[in-house]
């Protein structure tokens, strides 16, 4: 590097960028930050809604199948046919309904009823969130 | 939580200060007015912070000043304000540039002189873009030539040779006035 050169480069004036610039680039960064953070957050919950709705369907024909299967209509049928009988050994009764009901089912189709819901609801508030941020 | 983000908002100011003055003096070279510097500087950080965790490059700095000349040209191709080849293009080079060297020092007259200030920066700003933005990043941010070949997108050989022509081009300025 010539010696002289590096001297009188160091006349030159480099222009002076505004006080406030360093605080806009930090919010801008930060803004970034909270955007990406919703995008992220929106394709979570986006492949939630798309995995559980066709969760929910197949599990809840199942569940309608097993209902039928089990014979649990006969016993419901009993409330409203012998509702004396029902009365005496309600006990019983609870315990007979309980074990003929299609748990494994029911259960995933709640699990999947839920997370759609869920998704759903997160979904909308994310988007919400991320409607301003995108102007 | 809150001590979480101020001590992140402190972190981030620690990384973007030291570079903020150079890089935006940089893009000015390009866009030469200050609101579009401001936006453009804005547009370099965030891309660096969207990038920091793919950064393969060692040298930050040059990275950083090469994500500003291609932000700048982005913004002003988009502008259509300059003629583009004045930044882009210089195949049409003299091919005896290459082999012109005057590697003399500045004579010491010239930086005795009085407004030798003034005189260097309106000299400076009748220099060819390339040729000022080749001096300015190397003797106002210490790059090597490799380093400005590879911010400006250039081979050595070019910005080697723009350099000696630039040299010269402002020792003529400098000695006019």
């Amino acid at each position: 590097m010539n010696q002289n050169f590096t001297k009188l480069f160091s006349y030159f004036d480099s222009p002076e960028p505004s006080k406030n610039l360093l605080e806009k680039i930090t919010r801008r960064v930060r803004e970034e930050q909270r955007r990406w953070a919703i995008k992220q957050r929106l394709a979570i919950f986006s492949i939630g809604l798309i995995f559980s709705v066709p969760a929910a369907i197949l599990s809840f024909q199942l569940v309608r199948t097993e209902m039928a299967a089990s014979g649990l209509q006969e016993f419901l049928s009993l409330i409203m046919t012998d509702s004396e009988i029902v009365m005496t050994y309600w006990q019983n009764f609870i315990l007979i309904v309980l074990e003929s009901l299609p748990t494994v089912s029911l259960a995933v189709f709640l699990v999947a009823l839920f997370i759609f819901l869920e998704s759903l609801k997160l979904l909308t508030r994310e988007l919400k969130n991320f409607a301003p941020l995108k102007n | 939580m809150k001590n979480n983000l101020k001590d992140e908002n402190k972190t981030m100011k620690l990384l973007i200060s030291p570079h903020l003055k150079p890089i935006y003096g940089f893009i000015f070279q390009y866009v030469k007015n200050a609101p579009d510097a401001e936006d453009i500087t804005q547009e370099v950080f965030v891309k660096a912070w969207r990038n920091l965790k793919k950064i393969k490059q060692k040298n930050f700095k040059a990275w950083l000043f090469s994500v500003a000349r291609n932000t700048s040209i982005d913004f002003l191709r988009k502008k259509r304000a300059i003629p583009f080849s004045e930044f882009e293009n210089e195949s049409g080079e003299n091919i005896l540039d290459e082999t012109l060297a005057d590697e003399t020092d500045l004579p010491d007259e010239i930086l005795a002189k009085q407004n030798i200030k003034e005189q260097l920066n309106a000299a400076i700003n009748k220099l060819p873009p390339q040729s000022r933005l080749t001096l300015l990043l190397h003797y106002k941010e210490n790059f090597t030539f490799q380093e400005i070949a590879e911010i400006l997108h250039e081979p050595l050989n070019t910005v080697k040779s723009r350099y000696r022509r630039a040299t010269i081009q402002l020792k003529i300025l400098l000695s006019q006035n």
